[in-house]
């Protein structure tokens, strides 16, 4: 037998490394719950959204200002790729929610999640310049207490669906790859 | 040395003929090629789906995330072939450099938007806590530096690819 064709120690840590790559995705697939925040949370029981506030154009503005409207209040960070996408979606989409009643508070995480990066008005500009003067649409930072009351694991894009009487019904991360979920939540408010 | 090395550049296309002249080297190129190509184009744009994988990342796919899926999965392929000519050939391949650039080009969606930091993160912080808030600005970094991982990635692969060649054509000489 050849000797160059005998596994040597080196041939076999190579074996391993490359098992070791083709494994991490199926780590990341297989994962119940993604970095940017909980898919498959369980649902939060119809539990009451707590009251708060976010900045926008310089102002404090309660979420109690959308009393009688279904709200998707959700987080990102304006570094964060799946965030952009998921405005991008939503552009794609605005027709459709143009139609209802609901509306969707994008608001840049506290301390944008951590790591500096454009304002939210720059990002939402960038990535759905259509959004921008689109009144279902509302852009603005975190408070503090609305970061901690509504994101208390710091996750980076995550949002909560929240129905006209004032009940969180799901929270979940990523709308780009969850779009399904508000389409559902949209239609089951009967007023859209 | 400079002449030399650019003497081994300009040959390497006739390295890389005579590997896929070889039928097994050949075999194993293409099928490195293949499962190299649907491999990054499922995982590449798993940066815009919070790290899913599959045909949801599909439909996230750019045409320049197809480019670097397309030159990565033939780096890897001609560097594999090359490899498997060069050890059939009684000599030595190494595969280091391009595995290496294999898994840095796969960073910046498992970093950036998977599970696998933030379960690593909390796995160390379980031991240190002080570790649990490295997580965010880690994903901050890879997610805004992402072209330059690939960069290095394609670096790291053309290095491998490279030093196979070189091995290859010494096999023969």
């Amino acid at each position: 037998m050849n000797a160059s064709k005998i596994p040597t120690p080196t041939t076999s840590l190579r074996l391993v490394l490359l098992a070791g790559l083709m494994a991490l995705p199926a780590v990341a697939f297989a994962s119940p719950s993604g970095v940017m925040g909980p898919k498959d949370a369980p649902s939060p029981g119809d539990k009451p959204a707590p009251v708060a506030s976010f900045i926008s154009h310089g102002k404090t503005i309660s979420l109690d200002t959308y009393k009688g409207h279904p709200i998707m209040l959700w987080q990102v960070a304006t570094w964060c790729g799946s965030c952009r996408a998921g405005l991008r979606v939503f552009a794609q989409n605005k027709a459709m929610i143009d139609k209802t009643n609901v509306r969707v508070i994008v608001l840049r995480d506290y301390k944008n999640g951590g790591y500096p990066g454009i304002g939210i008005t720059k990002f939402a500009t960038q990535a759905a310049p259509s959004l921008m003067h689109d009144p279902h649409f509302i852009f603005g930072d975190d408070t503090k207490a609305l970061y901690t009351l509504y994101n208390p694991h710091h996750y980076v894009d995550v949002y909560d669906l929240i129905s006209k009487n004032r009940k969180i019904t799901t929270v979940s991360s990523t709308p780009s790859a969850t779009f399904g979920k508000i389409k559902a939540f949209i239609a089951a408010d009967p007023s859209s | 040395m400079m002449t030399a090395t650019m003497q081994n550049i300009t040959q390497m296309p006739i390295a890389i003929r005579m590997a896929f002249a070889d039928r097994r080297a050949r075999l194993w190129g293409g099928a490195t090629f293949l499962i190299g190509l649907i491999f990054y184009l499922l995982v590449l744009p798993a940066t815009d789906t919070g790290g899913a994988i599959g045909l949801v990342s599909l439909q996230f796919l750019t045409l320049g995330e197809t480019v670097l899926a397309l030159v990565m999965a033939v780096l890897l392929g001609l560097t594999t072939a090359l490899g498997v000519y060069g050890l059939r050939q009684g000599g030595s391949a190494t595969s280091g450099k391009s595995m290496l650039g294999a898994i840095v080009a796969v960073l910046p969606t498992l970093l950036c938007c998977s599970p696998v930091l933030p379960l690593a993160i909390a796995a160390i912080a379980s031991v240190l806590p002080a570790a649990g808030s490295l997580g965010l600005p880690i994903q901050g970094f890879v997610a805004t530096h992402e072209m330059w991982l690939y960069g290095v990635a394609i670096a790291l692969m053309l290095w491998g690819l490279y030093g196979n060649a070189r091995r290859a054509l010494h096999c023969v000489c």
